[in-house]
């Protein structure tokens, strides 16, 4: 099933200055939210982001939470051609994806206990385009909601060449929650 | 492996090298003469083409195996350059045609220096083909007429194919002996190469086949010149001529052409053609690689385009790694680089002491292996086994190959993407899907954190179109590790995608590595799909046999029913650890079929289809194997008969392991190992005597388990029960032997 967002629609989503979420398939019974993914990726808005998915979480009930790191490809530095670049390419990987894990899970081992405690989460690295690793993650470990940071300035260019939240927007594999932490300050 | 020691294996393993080397110069020396003078080149310009790829390309390159010089694929190219622009004068054609090959060698260099070695994957599988079917097609009708002994057949290729009967018959009118013998040396030659793969002689094939048809037409002129005193028994335009003076003679790249619309055609489609045909082959080599490394596609690349500058400058033709030459090299036991050089290097030597020799060559002769090379591109075998792919596929091949003839190769390769993409699209009955999707990203790869497992999931579709983005991450991961490639969110996945894949398959498999594809069962289900249904994937039988069985089936059924042991006459492509063995090593396994196996599962006897060499320089081959379950831990050897190639092993590094106290055993098998200690103690005096008494077989072990093979062919039944008598006792020998 493809989802269309229209002209409007798409015009909230980008210039709200609060949150904002995203249902794509509202119906009037309760459809259980088992399972979250949120975005880890190093940016001041994380923390709140990650903050505000525990909340939405531990609201509607939900299981599990996956908070997926999105390293961007060029920050391994080693393009793979032979066997030995390749080595040096999954060693830099792993230690990549180590510190990033360490830094998600210090934001979540500053949140409080009694809102961790009950939901199960785990993290979750990939390499890949921002954006729309975890669009594709979400759809393929099929995720309920997805929660995002929400996107500063976004100017002419970010239409034509389509990054971060925008691939999302696109192509809404699941239910979206763009989490504007900006409003709050 | 630290510096000190590689350079220690490096020493240890240059004879191997040297003599593969040799070998490869064998081949090189009348291939490189024939692919200079189809392009209508000076004969020279072949070899200077593979001195500079051999000295260049092995230095700087990032390939292991790969042997570089001219192409076939480039003679077509070559040729109409040389003629579109030398407008009547070919030699002057041959000056603007260096120039366009200096600047070719130098776009090659920008490609690999920008990492564009991945274009190459935007070529939809099927038209490449075409395109080499259609090259193919190209030299067989140029060389034909050549072969028979008329060099002054002028024109297009479909002119010259329908010259081609005409030829013939001028040679049955004109029965002058001069004429006969011209033609007939080319006709024999070209018969000789067809027989050539069927000869399983270790002995006779250690010289290449075009080495032989250069040797024996050359004794034949050498007959006429010294006893018949004849030196001029062939017109002197069917004869090769080398300049005097190799150096004072160098001709002059000559650029003035080089602003002009027809020059830069030309400069792209000999770059093009380039670019395919070293990409392809070094894909093809690495695949055949025995210590299974993966190429430096894009630092080859630079090298590829400095050679071709080189050899340019020196009146060379262009570099590329040519695949029928490379296997050679793998097949004669190469395992580095040196054996590149090394070629070049006997090149060299050739060059400066047989010029005399080298100029005795009848050009009918290097006529006929041209032909051979031009019929192994275009061989109707081609077309039916892509047929079996699917129709469409067969009309994307045809489309490609009848308009690369009519038209230009880049024009027809061309119009084959646009084939393919038609071809797409009515099968999806709409172009939505490729419009929508086209340049955005489709694949996400990940490491599974609980399981260590790679994850890649591909969505939308894939398709020659983008598959380039699947395999930037499919490279990334390691082929020793286990991959999962899921295809359920992808509703369309064409044949270039489902060939690529299967290689990548093959490629963890040989590597120890496990690479699984989910999610296409639902596609075969669905009709909207059927490029998923094509190819065969690991685990499965792919095509269906068991509807009529042969005599040989059945009375193999009967045996099945005697033995109370399982058969399957279907072929099946899941061998398991068969590529374990060192007799496999080097060779290709496609699959096995009309399997045997024992209640218990420690016997399978099995037909096998393999083969050696890749490209044109393929010969499949099927024979008959036993294996079984050794009854403890065995050391690892391999046990054959002794004869001369035996010997050249030993110049290898293998060594045969002798018994002082039986002179027989030892002059009739050739026994090596690496745990020598080891098999000196397992073999005692009664599995000697065992050995000595019975028929000869291959046997090899690998520790856990024993391969037996007869002839290297299809075993009768009788050689089979032969077989499975002989297993038998042995086992019972083994088993005595531990109590």
């Amino acid at each position: 099933m493809k989802f269309y967002l229209g002209s409007i629609a798409r015009k909230i989503t980008r210039k709200a200055s609060c949150s904002v979420l995203l249902l794509i398939n509202p119906s009037v019974e309760r459809q259980p939210c088992q399972h979250i993914v949120v975005n880890g990726f190093d940016s001041p808005q994380t923390k709140k982001t990650i903050e505000a998915s525990f909340v939405v979480a531990n609201a509607l009930g939900a299981k599990k939470i996956s908070l997926v790191e999105e390293i961007s490809q060029s920050k391994v530095a080693v393009t793979v051609d032979d066997d030995r670049s390749l080595r040096r390419a999954t060693l830099r990987k792993e230690k990549l994806s180590r510190q990033e894990q360490t830094r998600v899970k210090d934001v979540i081992k500053k949140l409080p206990l009694e809102m961790t405690n009950k939901v199960n989460w785990t993290t979750q690295s990939i390499f890949g385009k921002r954006g729309y690793s975890i669009g594709h993650y979400a759809k393929v470990v099929r995720a309920d909601l997805l929660v995002m940071n929400a996107e500063e300035n976004l100017g002419f260019f970010d239409r034509l060449f389509p990054h971060d939240i925008e691939h999302i927007l696109a192509e809404l594999p699941t239910d979206v929650l763009i989490v504007n932490s900006n409003s709050h300050e | 492996m630290n510096k000190t020691s590689s350079a220690k294996q490096f020493v240890v393993d240059l004879p191997k090298n040297i003599f593969s080397g040799f070998v490869v110069s064998l081949i090189a020396l009348p291939l490189g003469l024939g692919l200079a003078l189809a392009s209508e080149a000076p004969p020279i310009a072949g070899i200077v083409a593979a001195i500079a790829g051999g000295m260049v390309v092995s230095v700087l390159g990032g390939s292991h195996l790969t042997i570089t010089g001219p192409g076939n694929g480039l003679v077509i190219v070559i040729l109409s350059a040389i003629i579109g622009l030398g407008e009547g004068d070919l030699y002057q054609g041959y000056l603007f045609t260096l120039a366009a090959i200096i600047i070719s060698g130098i776009l090659l260099f920008l490609f690999g220096l920008f990492r564009l070695g991945s274009l190459s994957e935007f070529f939809p599988s099927t038209a490449l083909q075409g395109m080499l079917a259609a090259i193919g097609i190209g030299i067989l009708a140029k060389q034909f007429h050549v072969m028979l002994g008329f060099t002054g057949v002028k024109g297009n290729t479909i002119k010259q194919l329908a010259l081609i009967p005409d030829s013939i018959k001028s040679v049955l009118m004109n029965l002058s002996f001069e004429f006969l013998l011209a033609s007939s040396i080319g006709l024999l030659s070209l018969i000789f190469l067809f027989l050539y793969s069927r000869i399983r002689n270790p002995i006779f094939h250690l010289i290449p086949a075009p080495m032989w048809v250069v040797i024996a037409s050359i004794s034949v002129i050498y007959y006429f010149d010294v006893v018949r005193n004849n030196s001029q028994i062939l017109d002197p335009a069917l004869m090769i001529t080398l300049p005097k003076d190799l150096i004072g003679s160098l001709p002059r790249p000559d650029f003035g052409k080089m602003l002009t619309s027809e020059f830069i055609g030309h400069t792209m489609s000999i770059t093009l053609v380039a670019v395919i045909e070293s990409l392809l082959s070094i894909k093809a080599v690495d695949k055949l690689d025995p210590l299974k490394r993966r190429s430096n596609i894009n630092k080859d690349l630079r090298a590829l385009g400095i050679a071709t500058g080189v050899s340019g400058f020196f009146g060379g033709l262009n570099v590329v790694t040519v695949i029928a030459r490379s296997s050679v090299n793998v097949n004669n036991g190469a395992n580095n680089r040196s054996a590149n050089f090394f070629h070049a290097a006997f090149l060299v030597v050739f060059i400066l002491l047989f010029a005399e020799q080298i100029q005795k060559i009848p050009l009918p002769a290097l006529a006929a292996i041209l032909v051979y090379t031009g019929y192994k591109l275009a061989a109707p075998e081609n077309l039916f086994r892509i047929y079996k792919v699917g129709k469409e596929q067969a009309f994307i091949f045809l489309t490609t190959l009848v308009a690369t003839i009519i038209t230009s190769l880049t024009t027809g390769i061309i119009l084959g993407i646009i084939a393919t993409l038609i071809v797409h699209i009515f099968l999806n009955k709409s172009s939505l899907l490729f419009r929508q999707n086209w340049l955005k990203p489709n694949v996400l790869m990940y490491l599974e954190e609980e399981s260590g497992n790679y994850y890649v999931s591909v969505k939308n579709f894939c398709s020659f179109l983008n598959f380039f983005k699947l395999k930037a991450k499919l490279d990334e991961i390691p082929p020793t590790e286990h991959a999962i490639v899921d295809f359920s969110l992808c509703e369309f996945v064409d044949h270039t995608v489902m060939e690529g894949i299967n290689d990548y398959s093959q490629g963890f498999s040989r590597n120890g590595g496990v690479f699984e594809i989910i999610g296409l069962d639902v596609h075969e289900a669905g009709t909207e799909h059927p490029f998923a249904i094509r190819k065969n994937l690991p685990g499965k039988s792919f095509f269906n046999l068991s509807i009529s069985l042969t005599r040989r089936q059945r009375l193999l059924q009967e045996l099945s029913n005697v033995l109370k042991w399982n058969y399957l006459p279907d072929p099946v492509s899941n061998h398991g650890d068969l590529e374990k063995f060192i007799y496999f090593k080097r060779k290709w396994i496609n699959y096995s079929y009309n399997s045997l196996e024992s209640k218990e599962k420690n016997s399978l006897l099995f037909d096998l289809s393999y083969s050696e060499g890749a490209f044109i320089a393929k010969e499949d081959l099927k024979s008959t194997f036993l294996q079984i379950r050794a009854p403890y831990k065995m050391p690892v050897f391999v046990l054959d008969k002794e004869n001369l190639m035996s010997s050249f092993y030993g110049l290898s590094g293998l060594q045969d392991i002798d018994f002082k106290e039986h002179p027989d055993f030892s002059k009739r098998f050739f026994l090596s190992g690496e745990d020598k200690k080891g098999i000196r103690s397992f073999f005692t005096d009664d599995l000697i005597f065992f050995f000595e008494s019975h028929p000869l077989y291959y046997i090899e072990s690998k520790g856990d388990s024993l391969l037996i093979r007869g002839k290297e062919r299809l075993a009768s039944i009788q050689e089979i029960k032969q077989m499975l008598a002989f297993a038998e006792q042995l086992i019972k020998l083994l088993k005595g032997k531990k109590t």
